[in-house]
């Protein structure tokens, strides 16, 4: 433990003596964090340039401008389109909004508001779009809402006079139903009266009449005959009997009835005579009658249209009224009769789900993973870099401990200095910036821990990998610039191709920061993060495995470079490419000779020839190592010694 | 009966077709420094890399004398791979290039390196305190690694690979890139830890020094042993002539050589040049000494020095390189 100690300080000192790696690794999170801070922290954002262009200053393009003139946008009218997009692309505004020419509200005319924006500014773009968007929106809804309201009120006034309508028609169908009852019951009364066809025939009457005033008189006169000859009998008959007595009664009756029908032929003659006129009466009246009948027929028959056309009216009157009131259903159904509730049925309110607070409340979890992130990476990368490379790293392997105690030292190393990196910028923000770190503060400590170790680990397995700090310091920032640009912190992850998304989503950088979100912002408990805390679990174990892997391949594959590179030192060059330094009786053939050469020659000689750049150049040309060539170029003979000794012990 | 400190056998290594070290066999007695020569590319650094496990043999054995269970008459070896924290702890090893931390001081990398081996706090602070005041480091102690001199380095990075006092001090090159007078303090600072008990293995291209310093000494060439044995016994074994030593002036050695070589062909054997001066291989020097002399002057070279010598381990070595 006291060596793991000792190794630890003694890794934590050569970091802080290397002046320009304690700069960057460890005063640089701090920086960061107080650039940030200071960014974020004033919830007041800087006003964005908004470029306006409109063809036609009319009425409605002013109102929408000065809806838009707000404190957050700064409004630049141009004179042109083409200038008011040029300054987009200068980067002097953000968008250029092209307002259409005679911008007024008609009937089917489309007004198009033109929206210029710079693409290539992602995460400008929608929140410009969405910012600006807003603002004509409103003004968008005012207009609408003016002409809902005008469409209102043509609504509730027709529906008044539909209201009045409706009940004339009522009082209309109600007069058609009584006249249509009149007519029928007239249609009856006519059909009801008895104009039938009587077939009198008054012609015989008349004829038969004269027949029997005829007969009569002929039955008068032979009564009369009877009678005269009945007293002449009788005057002849001297005899008295009953029955000459009850003939004279006859005699007498007949005769008194001759005497009675003389005046009844006098009637009868009337009577015919009436009989005559009434028959002629008839006759006439039967005529009339013959015409009533037509007259009746022709009156049925425009009863039974008046009829027809009473009830077409009426049923027509009904469907008026059963239109009309399905009109007023309608309208009266349409229960807005406030142009704002149609313009805006829904109103929306961003209902925030955490607790209020300031930007950086809800950009530190990316913030501090950023950092944990990329100083765990670069630090365990530089710290592995730095063994590897150091010229006690021989001295390390002739010393009994085992590898691993180097791997956990440098593990140890960084993560102690990234802890203390996180307690300090945890703390000042925390106090400073009103972040609310502490409010779980297990779940957010033990995300910490693991996203601490998952990125120190991942920096190690880098330093492992490569062999040069370029190398090193490139992957640490390729790879990190990746976790960062597959994340939320740029653009939403639900941006992103599905199985991109899904394949981000378990990101580390992503799960840490998320976890961290959401143990800060929501109280999550363990129950809701312990799947992010195993996925930075597994990422733990996988890299350690990794690391593990790749250190037995790069021992083997040393093994090989160390095979092919003395192969090479021992490569002899051929003769007429080696230098001869007679005066010193040298001969430079391999590297071992240039060793020798190097160590021969006095500084003097060396600066002189090294002048000629015959050192350089011959390393380039026939070891075809041009960083040895360039080590040898620059340093002393002292230096370039060191070069070759270091590139013989590779 | 002394029993080696480390034992290697048989040892193979190539790297590709290319055999860097060929059956190497060489034991280390304890309290000796062994010296390793051989010319550039020879399999020195390999050799020593093998031994502390840095580059794994294709085939034998590198074998350290550990401390037995049974007792110490009775003696236990071990491979690297068998007990590597016990057999790091036998040695300390300084490779060609200083190896320690360059933004820690160098009491800090004393004490970072003494944690490594588990030594106690006060270990440590007594340690770090005799190897500051041995390698001369006590005014250095709060210096940071990347501002000391070359020297300073050195002696750093030899006091560190003694921070945990090891049995063995393994040292590649320990002199190179290091003035004479610096150099001379380093053989010196070695001797003083190999005085204090010490064994120490190490490789160095000044053969010269060697001499005096190592008690025997390994010559290296094509991966292969060819000899291991103190440096008067390398002599007699491998040449026992003289040799013409010649300083001159302007001092065009390469071309004046290649004259003589020419001038005197079955007298002269070979020639090197080596630190400002002209070593010529010469069997019976005695013989061409003054046809020498003046063939000399007529070439235009004043003459500084000229004498007669025993050869060096460098000559010897430098007959045993060209040797086919």
């Amino acid at each position: 433990m006291n060596k793991l100690f000792t190794a630890i300080q003694k890794s934590i000192k050569i970091l802080l003596r290397s002046k320009g790696s304690a700069m960057i690794v460890l005063l640089g999170p701090l920086l960061i964090v107080l650039i940030v801070g200071a960014g974020f922290y004033d919830s007041t954002p800087a006003a964005l340039n908004i470029g306006v262009y409109s063809q036609g200053n009319s009425n409605l393009t002013q109102r929408f401008v000065k809806n838009l003139d707000t404190p957050e946008n700064n409004i630049i009218q141009y004179t042109t389109e083409s200038s008011c997009i040029d300054s987009i692309k200068q980067g002097l505004i953000v968008t250029c909004i092209s307002f259409p020419e005679n911008f007024v509200l008609e009937d089917n005319k489309t007004n198009k508001v033109k929206f210029y924006v710079d693409e290539s500014r992602v995460n400008l773009v929608y929140k410009i779009i969405s910012s600006l968007s807003f603002n004509l929106d409103v003004e968008s809804g005012q207009v609408s809402q003016e002409l809902t309201s005008r469409l209102l009120q043509i609504m509730v006034s027709s529906s008044a006079r539909v209201d009045e309508t409706l009940n004339q028609l009522v009082d209309l169908s109600s007069t058609s139903n009584s006249a249509k009852q009149t007519s029928e019951d007239v249609r009856n009364s006519v059909n009801n009266l008895d104009a039938k066809d009587v077939s009198l025939n008054f012609g015989n009457v008349s004829t038969k009449t004269e027949d029997i005033n005829y007969a009569f008189k002929n039955l008068r006169d032979s009564a009369k005959s009877t009678v005269e000859s009945g007293h002449e009998l009788l005057n002849a008959i001297t005899y008295n009997g009953t029955e000459v007595e009850n003939l004279k009664s006859d005699i007498s009756y007949l005769d008194k009835w001759v005497h009675k029908s003389n005046s009844s032929v006098s009637d009868l003659d009337n009577i015919t005579s009436t009989i005559i006129n009434s028959t002629n009466n008839i006759e006439l009246l039967q005529r009339k009658l013959e015409n009533t009948r037509n007259t009746k027929a022709n009156v049925l028959d425009k009863m039974y249209t008046l009829s027809d056309n009473i009830n077409k009216l009426s049923t027509g009157l009904s469907l008026i009224i059963d239109k009309q009131k399905a009109i007023q259903s309608d309208i009266n159904s349409f229960k807005f009769r406030d142009a704002r509730s149609i313009v805006n049925p829904i109103s929306t309110k961003i209902e925030p789900v955490s607790s209020s607070g300031n930007k950086i409340t809800f950009s530190f979890p990316y913030l501090l993973m950023l950092i944990v992130m990329f100083v765990g990476m670069m630090l365990s990368g530089t710290l592995i870099f730095m063994e590897k490379d150091s010229r006690a790293f021989f001295r390390n392997f002739t010393a009994p401990v085992k590898d691993i105690f180097f791997f956990v030292s440098t593990f140890l190393t960084s993560f102690f200095i990234v802890l203390v990196q996180t307690i300090v910028i945890v703390v000042l923000v925390a106090l400073a910036l009103h972040v609310p770190l502490f409010s779980n503060l297990g779940i957010t400590a033990v995300t910490i821990f693991l996203s601490m170790t998952a990125f120190i680990l991942l920096g190690m397995l880098l330093g492992y990998l490569f062999n040069t700090s370029e190398a090193i310091m490139m992957s640490t920032i390729a790879l990190g610039s990746v976790m960062i640009f597959f994340s939320n912190l740029i653009l939403p992850l639900e941006t992103l191709a599905p199985i991109i998304q899904s394949i981000a989503r378990l990101n580390p950088y992503v799960v840490a920061s998320e976890t961290i979100r959401k143990a800060m912002l929501f109280g999550a408990g363990f129950d809701t993060v312990y799947t992010d805390i195993l996925i930075l679990l597994v990422y733990c174990v996988a890299i350690i495995i990794l690391i593990m892997i790749v250190k037995q391949a790069k021992a083997k594959k040393q093994d090989a470079i160390k095979y092919f590179r003395k192969e090479d030192d021992y490569l002899l060059i051929p003769e007429e490419k080696q230098i001869h330094i007679s005066h010193k009786d040298l001969v430079i053939k391999d590297v071992y000779s240039l060793l020798d050469a190097f160590r021969a020659l006095s500084d003097s000689e060396y600066l002189h020839m090294k002048k000629q750049d015959i050192f350089g150049s011959w390393i380039e040309h026939n070891l075809k190592n041009k960083k040895l060539a360039s080590a040898v170029r620059k340093g002393s003979r002292k230096k370039s010694i060191d070069a070759v000794l270091k590139y013989l012990n590779r | 009966m002394e029993y080696p400190l480390l034992k290697i056998k048989n040892l193979n290594k190539a790297y590709g077709r290319r055999t860097i070290l060929k059956n190497i066999n060489l034991d280390l007695m304890h309290g000796e420094i062994l010296g390793v020569i051989g010319s550039s590319g020879s399999g020195k650094t390999t050799l020593l890399n093998a031994i502390i496990g840095f580059v794994k043999p294709d085939s034998g054995d590198i074998l350290f004398r550990m401390k037995s269970p049974l007792g110490p008459t009775h003696v236990l070896y071990a491979k690297l791979k068998d007990d590597a924290k016990a057999i790091k702890n036998l040695y300390g090893f300084a490779s060609q290039l200083p190896s320690f931390y360059e933004k820690l001081t160098v009491k800090e990398n004393l004490e970072y390196f003494g944690k490594l081996y588990n030594l106690d706090d006060d270990t440590i602070e007594s340690n770090s305190e005799t190897l500051m005041k041995l390698m001369n480091l006590e005014n250095s102690s709060n210096v940071l690694g990347k501002n000391l001199s070359g020297g300073m380095e050195r002696r750093l990075d030899i006091a560190c690979a003694m921070m945990h006092n090891p049995k063995i001090l393994i040292l590649d090159e320990p002199t190179a890139d290091l003035d004479p007078v610096m150099r001379n303090n380093i053989w010196n600072l070695i001797e003083k830890i190999n005085r204090k008990g010490t064994t120490v293995i190490l490789a160095s291209h000044h053969l010269n020094e060697l001499e005096t310093l190592c008690t025997r000494i390994a010559i290296l060439k094509e991966g292969k042993i060819i000899g291991v044995a103190s440096a008067q016994e390398l002599k007699e074994t491998f040449y026992k002539d003289e040799a013409v030593k010649i300083q001159t002036y302007p001092g065009k050695y390469h071309a004046l050589g290649e004259y003589l070589m020419n001038l005197f062909p079955n007298q002269i054997k070979k020639f090197s040049v080596n630190e400002n001066e002209l070593l010529l291989a010469c069997p019976k020097p005695q013989e061409v000494l003054n046809e020498m002399m003046e063939a000399i002057k007529r070439k235009n070279e004043r003459i500084i020095e000229i004498k007669i010598v025993h050869p060096s381990l460098d000559y010897i070595f430098m007959n045993i390189s060209d040797a086919k």
